[in-house]
């Protein structure tokens, strides 16, 4: 895709270059129109297309784990106790690893792709503002949509006997999944814990 | 066509281009901040001085009878 849009950019930037040595070219019907091309349909396009590739990059758990705050929720990924919820996901592969962060950590709503940006963007600003809290914590309580997306239509899910009664709650999200599963990161004990790496 | 105004938004348009071409061969945060911060803004900055060059030329061949 990069090297498509980089084609299309390019002949845009070609074309605007030959444009602005020679106005005299947009005179005409043909000349117009290609101006409007190259100088509005073209970028439009490649931009268009750059937003998506950024957007699409930005869910990888490499581009939420390069900036250094995140470093320890990072390693929390690779806790060897089976209890601990996000490094129990991470290394069963029940979330893909390569986007482990954003499956989580999006919400599962129809504006929930635009609100993990929106976040995206806050967090960027904080990073480079420098005005990062000592402890990082959710907007909101973690809510159990966003676990029940995948596990709630499962069978070891609705047929768990330590479910049994709490269905409902904990779909309407009176009871959370995290009161009884968990840690979660624990960052602050990670250091003590075995680490768990693929050989 | 404002020569001037048309060279300035293709010259914007240029560089806005070619800023976020270089942006999508580099990933991580700092990548993204230059694509959007950057690269789109010169884009539309580019795109919207076009638009107002043609605008212009528009009404000014209208006033002056073609």
């Amino acid at each position: 895709m990069e090297w498509i849009v980089t084609g299309i950019a390019l002949v845009s930037v070609v074309l605007i270059a030959l444009l602005a040595s020679r106005p005299q070219l947009t005179r005409g019907h043909a000349g117009k129109a290609i101006a409007f091309v190259a100088m509005f349909v073209l970028p439009s396009l490649v931009t268009a297309v750059g937003v998506q590739v950024h957007l699409e990059r930005a869910k990888s758990t490499e581009f939420c784990l390069s900036c250094h705050e995140m470093e320890p929720y990072g390693e929390s990924l690779h806790v060897a106790d089976p209890t601990w919820v996000a490094a129990n996901h991470f290394l069963s592969n029940r979330v893909a690893r390569d986007q482990a962060c954003y499956t989580c950590h999006t919400q599962y709503t129809m504006f929930g792709d635009v609100n993990a940006k929106l976040a995206g963007l806050k967090h960027l600003w904080i990073h480079y503002t420098g005005d990062i809290p000592e402890t990082i914590e959710l907007y909101q309580p973690y809510n159990n949509r966003e676990c029940l997306h995948c596990h709630g239509a499962a069978r070891n899910y609705l047929e768990n006997e330590f479910h049994d009664g709490m269905i409902a709650e904990m779909a309407s999200g009176e009871v959370s999944c995290l009161d009884c599963h968990g840690p979660v990161h624990d960052v602050e004990s990670v250091d003590d814990m075995e680490i768990w790496e693929a050989p | 066509m404002n020569t001037r105004g048309f060279r300035l938004a293709a010259g914007l348009l240029i560089v806005g281009l070619l800023v976020e071409v270089a942006t999508l061969f580099f990933g991580g945060p700092e990548s993204f901040m230059a694509f959007a911060g950057l690269g789109a803004l010169l884009v539309a900055v580019g795109i919207v001085l076009y638009l107002l060059a043609v605008l212009r030329a528009g009404s000014a061949g209208e006033s002056s009878g073609g």
